[in-house]
């Protein structure tokens, strides 16, 4: 036996008292590095995916319904534009990157994108295996697309109307597989790319075996829509002119991808800052709620005290061993609260992954973890001074007298 | 061995008490004997070093208390002093045993185990050492107190109205155990009671008026 092992003891022979100060600290402690772990993905997530895209130019709607469709495939498009005038605005000198994007059909619930190899530059994507696609219906996968449903080259699949994996098949062209991406950790590991040509001809034909809805039109003269195009500017100057230019002058709609996701984390950090007000709460409660433990504790344990310096314990152990309970109570609520948080973490992941694509690093320690530890330690500290003062300046002779007239 | 020299001690805002110098050895068994209000209690508590005298010298085996303060005036309490207290307390979350050891680790001795069921097993404890003291009967705690007072083998062994709560026939049982117990660990005994029904059982006296 050791003052440790006493300390410890002593914390465990009121067993209630100390599981509620303990469940109260860790849920804190869980709550608050849970929040850090999700500000911390979802700011990851949007940065990383928005990379060199500082517009989108879409049909006309909500521009961060637009930015959330286009480049984080979270949302419905708005609509669709016409590919000669978003072809316009290659020609622009202010634009040094134009990547088209046509959308609406999937496989499985993943997203078939139609667009150029360019797309897959951007993200910085290699293949694993494989080739780029060259003629129509031929598709190159991303990385957890292919290790989801099992594709691998050569496979073939038929795509789904809409973005819905329940949607009508479109059963006359099915696409192929020719090759598959590595993992890149933005939003193409959930795409499926192809061609332009395959999402205009596979509509083409949809629509010809569907003799309801105008199967005449000569579809050679009819104008070809696209769903979004991503672009790069050359300087920040173009912020100010281009945006401008396109919804003013065309029937088009651009959002600035800086402006929409700062957009979204004001919305977001309303509710970040109430629940870390909420977890800040319940972490002050639970200090609370130690020293209220640990000071009715001592009035009860006032004699114990007394006996320990009748047996040769100091001042400053009785101190200690006070002092002693609450940092083992806090670093244990510590402990517990982070395994919560990163488990809950991990369990968003896994939730995450399979709705939106999103996988979250829930092994990974944040240096703001360290930071609420700390935290939490001087809390506990905090709590069990007043106590352990309590302690240190009692008056044992007193105390022991009045503990042999007592009961 | 004790020896005092012209003790005399006043709480705030009350008179002083005298006392009478006292002398015990092993061999020579005190008791000290007064009625209520005469500072018994006041007496065992300065003989352990709980309060400090206004002046006079306590002399226990051979260290002068006085000389002696904070930490250092515990730990020689802890390692020489062995106090059995008029109403027996425990660290209630230990076990008997454990209440035993942590008398030794409070005082910075070597947990002697052997030592320690070797005292329980003396004092009619031998089975119990894995109970907590507060399931204990009276008598039970009364003799785990001397057992754990007497663990670190100290020079003094001090008990306050050991046999006050007690019939006739328990009154001289605890009080010649606590006499053998003493003798066993050559430590020196001073009991400090109103009890008059023990008083033919000591050879030496001291009186408190």
């Amino acid at each position: 036996m050791n003052l440790l092992s006493l300390s410890w003891k002593n914390l465990w022979d009121k067993p209630w008292n100390t599981l509620i100060s303990l469940l109260l600290l860790s849920l804190g402690v869980g709550m608050m590095s849970f929040l850090l772990h999700l500000n911390q993905e979802l700011d990851g997530q949007f940065r990383n995916n928005i990379r060199g895209i500082d517009m989108v130019v879409g049909a006309k709607g909500s521009p961060l319904q637009l930015i959330l469709s286009a480049v984080y495939h979270l949302d419905n498009p708005t609509g669709n534009i016409p590919l000669a005038e978003a072809e316009r605005l290659k020609k622009n000198p202010l634009i040094t990157r134009w990547i088209p994007l046509s959308y609406g059909d999937n496989h499985q619930g993943y997203r078939i994108v139609g667009t150029e190899w360019s797309y897959a530059e951007l993200y910085e994507a290699t293949l694993a295996g494989g080739k780029a696609w060259k003629a129509s219906f031929e598709t190159v996968v991303g990385a957890q697309v292919a290790e989801r449903l099992g594709l691998r080259v050569g496979d073939q699949f038929f795509g789904a109307h809409g973005a819905v994996a329940e949607a009508e098949l479109h059963e006359e062209h099915p696409y192929v597989v020719v090759g598959i991406l590595n993992p890149s950790g933005t939003v193409l590991d959930q795409l499926i790319l192809t061609g332009l040509e395959s999402v205009w001809e596979i509509h083409d034909h949809h629509e010809e075996a569907d003799p309801g809805e105008g199967a005449t039109e000569d579809h050679a003269e009819e104008p070809r829509f696209i769903t979004a195009v991503l672009i790069s500017w050359r300087s920040p100057q173009a912020m100010m002119m281009l945006p401008r230019f396109i919804n003013e002058q065309t029937s088009m709609q651009a959002a600035v991808s800086a402006i929409e996701v700062n957009r979204l984390f004001d919305l977001f950090s309303v509710g970040f800052t109430t629940l870390q007000a909420v977890g800040l709460a319940i972490m002050v409660v639970s200090a609370l709620s130690l020293f209220l433990s640990l000071y009715s504790n001592l009035r009860s344990r006032r004699y114990e005290l007394a006996l320990m310096r009748s047996m040769g314990a100091s001042r400053g152990t009785v101190f200690g061993l006070v002092l002693l309970e609450g940092l083992l109570l806090s670093g244990l609520g510590t402990m517990l609260g982070l395994v919560l948080a990163h488990a809950a973490t991990a369990m968003l992941s896994g939730l995450a992954s399979e709705t939106y694509g999103f996988s979250f690093s829930w092994w990974q320690f944040l240096p703001e973890e360290g930071t609420l530890a700390l935290a939490t330690f001087a809390l506990g500290l905090l709590a069990a001074l007043l106590p352990a003062v309590n302690a240190y300046q009692s008056d044992i002779s007193q105390i022991l007298q009045g503990g042999g007239q007592k009961s | 061995m004790l020896q005092t020299r012209g003790l005399t001690f006043s709480y705030p805002g009350s008179g002083s008490l005298h006392f009478p110098d006292a002398e015990a050895t092993p061999d020579q068994p005190l008791l000290v004997l007064g009625e209520s209000g005469k500072g018994k209690t006041t007496l065992l508590h300065l003989l352990a070093g709980l309060l400090t005298p206004v002046s006079g010298s306590i002399l226990v085996a051979s260290q002068e208390l006085s000389q002696l303060r904070g930490a250092k005036l515990d730990l020689f309490r802890g390692q020489h002093i062995g106090i059995v207290f008029q109403q027996a307390h425990f660290l209630s979350a230990l076990t008997v045993r454990q209440n035993m050891e942590a008398a030794s680790l409070l005082a910075r001795q070597p947990i002697d185990r052997k030592r320690a069921d070797q005292l329980l097993e003396s004092l009619g404890l031998a089975g119990l050492a894995r109970r907590k003291p507060s399931t204990l009967s009276v008598g039970e705690q009364q003799r785990l107190a001397i057992a754990r007072a007497l663990v670190n083998k100290p020079a003094l062994l001090l008990a306050d109205e050991p046999s006050s709560a007690l019939d006739n026939r328990n009154c001289e049982a605890v009080v010649r155990l606590l006499r053998e117990a003493a003798a066993e660990a050559r430590s020196t005994l001073v009991i400090v009671t109103h009890d008059q029904r023990i008083r033919d059982q000591f050879d030496h006296h001291l009186l408190l008026n």
